[in-house]
């Protein structure tokens, strides 16, 4: 099965968190301070962000992609992109298959919205939405 | 099994792997832009997102976005169909809210449908399909 005729996932999550930590041996991960607003008294703003994304009803190769994009009414800017190709093809659709990225500092150049858009094989699936807010109480 | 992945530097652009430690603190003025190039989002899209919980996508529908007055519409041309919004996030999440409707309302009229409307089920039917009830 090529990655053309691949299953479409199943999003079942996707996080953003300060830190993702593998426990070496069982796998298990924890996921530090999950988030969804960033503050910060002066743009722009920097942070290392761990990315988490569980989806289910995969068979196939996978290439995966995540797009981090501004949103905004005067148009839409992609700031910051990754690609994740799995090299193994999925066999049993009633597995779950995580994505744990913790992903390189990311620069969001002005307050506002964005979105960690999720793509498996071109096609978006899901997104998580992050609010970069000035600190209130901050005037600089 | 549980994959977990690591996104390489060879296959990013836009983060910045040599950024310090303090530097990356939230909060911490930054000095330049944001590393890589930064690229404009493409007018088309695969859209393959979930639009019910018990409704899946097999097949991802071709959305083109097109600029409107006050905002941006998201439109399948295939079932006719569009999403409105002052952004084309929000103008995506307007046409996944129309998709959702429209096979809910198809479903439940489909003794009643007419000969148009039974051809958009068909093409609706192609690229969704319920997983329970």
């Amino acid at each position: 099965m090529s990655s053309e005729t691949a299953n479409i996932p199943s999003l079942l999550a996707i996080l953003l968190c300060d830190q993702i930590i593998l426990e070496q041996g069982n796998g298990k991960k924890t996921l530090v301070g999950v988030f969804e607003d960033l503050s910060s008294p002066s743009e722009p703003l920097a942070k290392n962000i761990g990315f988490f994304a569980r989806m289910t009803d995969l068979e196939g190769y996978y290439r995966f992609a995540v797009k981090v994009v501004r949103i905004a009414a005067e148009g839409e800017i992609v700031i910051a992109n990754g690609d994740i190709p799995l090299a193994q093809p999925i066999t049993d659709r009633l597995l779950n298959v995580d994505i744990a990225l913790n992903l390189p500092p990311t620069v969001f150049p002005t307050f506002g919205k964005y979105e960690f858009q999720l793509f498996s094989n071109d096609m978006y699936i899901g997104r998580a939405v992050l609010n970069c807010r000035k600190l209130e109480g901050t005037d600089q | 099994m549980i994959e977990v992945l690591e996104l390489t530097e060879k296959g990013s652009s836009g983060f910045l792997p040599n950024l310090t430690k303090s530097q990356a603190n939230v909060g911490e003025v930054i000095t330049g832009t944001t590393a890589g190039t930064l690229m404009t989002v493409p007018d088309e899209l695969l859209f393959a997102g979930a639009i019910h919980p018990e409704l899946r996508i097999v097949a991802a529908f071709d959305v083109r976005f097109e600029r409107v007055e006050g905002g941006y519409a998201a439109v399948v041309s295939e079932l006719d169909e569009f999403g409105l919004g002052d952004t084309r996030s929000d103008a995506l999440e307007d046409l996944r809210e129309t998709l959702r409707e429209l096979y809910l309302s198809l479903e439940r009229d489909e003794p009643r449908l007419s000969g148009d409307l039974l051809s958009v089920w068909a093409r609706l039917r192609s690229h969704v399909t319920r997983i329970r009830r």
